[in-house]
C-alpha cells in the first residue's frame, strides 16, 4: 500500500518539474494573477529584461488595490488609481494578459474573484503578487502570493522555485457558539498561538468546525492563514468544495468534466498521514473577537481588557507592547468594550463575500449608524454586489447609514491613498492592524463583520448580542 | 544581480518580534513617488513615525553613529512578516544592508530579500542572542562561501543557507536566469501535463471565466 500523504504533498508534488535540490523545486504555476499595485514593478522588469510570456494562457490581470470604493468611481477618481491604472492597461495589452478592469462585469478583490470565477481550481497551483493568495487554498489549491519580480519569473517561466515547507494541520473542533464568525475563530488562533506559530509550514485547516463551514467562511480562514505565519493555507475539496466550483463559469465541461471530478477524488489528506505539526483548537467557548495592539495576534474577546503587562501577551516583547499601546491610544488593563469608534469598514478579501455581508446585515437591519461614526460596507466584487441588492442587503446597509461602496480593496491597505485620520479609530473586518496601515496614526481594530456593524450602531466597541 | 561571498561590517540590533512590512515599506510611500531609502521603516526611523519631519529617532539602531553605513542587520523573531511587497526588500537594500541575521522572517520577505541580493540568514535564539551581545565589541564578518559568521570576539558560527539560493548569490545570477537553463524540462514537463489535466489548459474554461474572449 502507499504511504499515506498529506493533501500538501499530492498538491507539491504533483507540479514538480525538477527536484533542484537540498529541499528546492521547480514547480509548474497553473495559473498567475496580477493586480494594479504590482503591476508597475512587473511590466517594467519585462520590459527591461526584455521578457515575454511563456504562454498567453495562465495569466490574468484585476484592478482592485488602487480603485476608489466611492459610489459612482471612475479610474480616476483615486489620484493613486491616476497613476497606476493606465500602466495596467497598457502591460495587459502589450502582452496579452486578459484584464479585469474597472467596466468589467465580475470585477472585484482578486482573492475574491479569482474562485469566484472559476480561475483557480481544486488541485492547482496560483502565484499572485499578494499574500493573501492563500485565501484560495480554501479550494484544495496550493496558491500563495510573491514578490513583483518573483511574478516576473513566473510569467517568464510559467513556473517558480520553492523551497519546501514543512506541513501543519490545525483542527478545529467544539461547536461554533451564536454570534462567532470565522474571523472570531482564527483570531482566537492566532492570539493563541502567535502571528509566528505558522512560519515555515505549509497549514492543512481541518476539524469538524471547518467541516461545517460555508465555502464563504473557508475564504475567511484560509486568508488569515499568512497572518499566522504561513503562506501556504489549504483544506481538503469536499461536496462544498465541488458544489461551489461547478456553479462557476470556469469549471470543466463534457468529457474533460469527468476526469477533473476523478482528479478531485484524491485532493485530501490520507487517513494516517504525517503531519511535521498537528494542533488542535477547541472553539466552544470563544467570544466575538476584537484586536487591541498593531500586530493581530493582539487581539482578545470583546468583553476583555488590553493585558496588564506584556508578559500576557504574544509576542511577549516589551517594547512591542508598549510601542503598541502608545499606537493605539490604550492603557495596560483598559477594557476595549465601550471605546469610542470613528470609522467602521466591512469588506476586503477577508470579509468581502456573500456570507460575511449577510452577516453584518443582520445585526444592522433595522437599526441606525451611530451619528460620529463614517461606516462603510464594500462588497468583495460586482457579483457579490449584486447578490447583496437582490437579497435586499444593500437597502440594509444603506437604511442603516452604511455608504455602499464599489468593489475594490478599500480602506484595508490605504493602496487607493483613501486613509483613515490620525488617532481616528476603525473597526474593520480586514487581515491586519499594523501601524499606519490604514493611514498614518490610524488606529485599527480588527474584527469579523458581526462585530464590526455592531459597532457601527453602537458608536462603540461592543458585539452583536449585547446590542438593544 | 549584486554577487555575495564575504561582508565584514559593524552590525545594529533590532529584536522586535513580527516586524511587518507594511513598517518597512509603508505604503504612503509606495504609492507616491517617494525615494524609497529615504523612508524605510519610517515609523521607528522617524520621530513621532513621520519621515516628513526629517527629525530621526535616536533610538532606532540604524540611526546610531556607530552604525551608519551597517552591511549587517541582527533582527528580531519573524522579520519582515505581512505584505508581499517587494519595495521592503528593496529598500533595504538600497539602504546599504546586505545580510540580516535573525531567528526567522515572513515567508514571501525571506525570498524578496533572494531576489534583491539580500543574504537572509536564520540562526537558533540562543545563538543569535548571543552573537547579538557582541554588536558593540567590533565588527562581523558574514562569509557566504565558508557559510560561517565570525564574531567580534573571533567565534565562528555556522549557518545553513538553501542551496539554490546561495549559488544564485554567489554567482550573482537572477531566478530567471537560473531557472531558463532548465527551460526544456518546463516543455516536457507541460506536454506530458496536457494530457493528464487537460482541463486546466482548456482556453474555453479560461474564457467563459473572463466572460468573454481573451483578447
Amino acid at each position: 500500500m502507499d504511504t499515506p500523504k498529506t493533501l500538501f504533498e499530492k498538491l507539491f508534488s504533483s507540479h514538480v518539474i525538477q527536484d533542484l535540490g537540498d529541499n528546492n523545486y521547480l514547480m509548474l504555476v497553473d495559473r498567475c494573477l496580477l493586480h494594479e499595485l504590482g503591476g508597475e514593478p512587473i511590466f517594467e522588469q519585462m520590459n527591461r529584461e526584455t521578457l515575454t510570456p511563456f504562454s498567453r494562457d495562465f495569466i490574468f490581470a484585476v484592478t482592485d488595490h488602487t480603485v476608489s470604493a466611492q459610489p459612482g468611481r471612475t479610474a480616476d477618481t483615486t489620484t493613486v488609481g491616476q497613476r497606476f491604472l493606465p500602466k495596467l492597461v497598457d502591460g495587459c495589452r502589450k502582452y496579452s494578459i486578459p484584464l479585469f478592469g474597472l467596466e468589467h462585469p465580475d470585477l472585484g478583490i482578486v482573492h475574491v474573484i479569482a474562485p469566484q470565477q472559476g480561475i483557480v481550481q481544486p488541485g492547482m497551483t496560483c502565484v499572485c503578487g499578494d499574500s493573501h493568495t492563500c485565501t484560495n487554498g480554501a479550494m484544495a489549491a496550493l496558491a500563495w502570493g510573491a514578490g513583483s519580480s518573483v511574478i516576473a519569473h513566473v510569467i517568464a517561466t510559467h513556473s517558480v522555485i520553492v523551497q519546501k515547507p514543512k506541513t501543519m494541520r490545525v483542527n478545529i473542533t467544539g461547536s461554533v457558539p451564536p454570534d462567532v464568525c470565522a474571523m472570531d475563530i482564527v483570531l482566537h488562533i492566532i492570539s493563541t498561538l502567535g502571528t509566528a506559530y505558522g512560519v515555515g509550514y505549509a497549514i492543512e485547516w481541518a476539524g469538524s468546525v471547518i467541516d461545517d463551514m460555508s465555502m464563504e467562511d473557508r475564504f475567511t480562514v484560509c486568508n488569515l492563514t499568512v497572518e499566522f505565519g504561513s503562506e501556504y493555507g489549504i483544506m481538503a475539496a469536499d461536496q462544498k468544495t465541488m458544489d461551489y466550483f461547478l456553479s462557476t463559469p470556469g469549471a470543466p465541461t463534457g468529457q474533460e468534466k469527468a476526469a477533473f471530478l476523478d482528479y478531485c477524488q484524491n485532493l485530501h489528506s490520507d487517513p494516517g498521514a504525517q503531519f511535521d505539526k498537528e494542533v488542535t483548537i477547541d472553539i466552544s467557548s470563544i467570544t466575538p473577537q476584537i484586536s487591541w495592539g498593531t500586530t493581530p495576534s493582539y487581539s482578545t474577546s470583546v468583553h476583555g481588557s488590553v493585558p496588564l503587562s506584556y508578559e500576557q501577551a504574544i509576542p511577549a516583547d516589551q517594547s512591542r507592547f508598549e510601542t503598541s499601546l502608545v499606537y493605539m491610544g490604550l492603557q495596560p488593563g483598559e477594557k476595549l468594550e465601550g471605546l469610542k469608534v470613528d470609522k467602521v469598514f466591512i469588506g476586503s478579501c477577508t470579509n468581502g463575500r456573500i456570507e460575511n455581508l449577510r452577516q453584518a446585515a443582520k445585526v444592522a437591519a433595522g437599526r441606525k449608524v451611530a451619528p460620529w461614526v463614517e461606516a462603510w460596507v464594500v462588497p468583495g466584487s460586482q457579483k457579490v454586489r449584486r447578490q447583496a441588492e437582490e437579497e435586499g442587503l444593500a437597502d440594509i446597509f444603506r437604511s442603516a447609514g452604511f455608504v455602499w461602496g464599489e468593489p475594490c480593496c478599500a480602506y484595508c491597505s490605504g493602496a487607493n491613498g483613501v486613509i483613515f485620520s490620525p488617532q481616528e479609530r476603525c473597526v474593520s473586518t480586514t487581515n491586519r492592524n499594523f501601524m499606519h496601515r490604514q493611514g498614518p496614526g490610524a488606529r485599527t481594530h480588527l474584527a469579523s463583520p458581526a462585530t464590526a456593524a455592531a459597532c457601527a450602531v453602537s458608536g462603540h466597541i461592543t458585539c452583536a448580542p449585547q446590542l438593544s | 544581480m549584486k554577487k555575495f561571498t564575504v561582508v565584514t561590517s559593524f552590525a545594529p540590533v533590532w529584536l522586535q518580534p513580527n516586524v511587518d512590512t507594511d513598517t518597512i515599506a509603508p505604503m504612503k510611500r509606495l504609492v507616491a513617488d517617494y525615494s524609497l531609502p529615504d523612508y524605510t521603516f519610517e515609523p521607528f526611523r522617524f520621530l513621532n513615525g513621520d519621515g516628513d519631519s526629517g527629525q530621526l529617532n535616536p533610538q532606532f539602531p540604524l540611526n546610531q553613529k556607530k552604525f551608519s553605513g551597517a552591511e549587517i542587520f541582527i533582527v528580531g523573531e519573524n522579520f519582515g512578516c505581512g505584505s508581499s511587497r517587494e519595495p521592503a526588500a528593496i529598500g533595504i537594500a538600497q539602504m546599504g544592508i546586505r545580510c540580516l541575521i535573525g531567528t526567522s522572517f515572513g515567508g514571501i520577505f525571506e525570498k524578496n530579500c533572494f531576489q534583491q541580493g539580500i543574504l537572509p540568514i536564520r540562526l537558533n535564539k540562543d545563538t543569535l542572542l548571543t552573537i547579538a551581545a557582541q554588536n558593540q565589541d567590533g565588527a562581523y564578518t558574514v562569509d557566504l562561501t565558508q557559510n560561517h559568521i565570525i564574531c567580534p570576539d573571533g567565534s565562528s558560527w555556522d549557518f545553513h543557507v538553501d542551496a539554490v539560493q546561495r549559488e544564485r548569490l554567489l554567482e550573482g545570477i537572477s531566478d530567471i536566469e537560473y531557472t531558463m537553463k532548465r527551460y526544456r524540462h518546463i516543455l516536457s514537463y507541460i506536454q506530458t501535463d496536457k494530457a493528464r489535466r487537460p482541463w486546466i489548459y482548456d482556453t474555453a474554461c479560461l474564457e467563459r471565466s473572463f466572460g468573454g474572449p481573451l483578447r
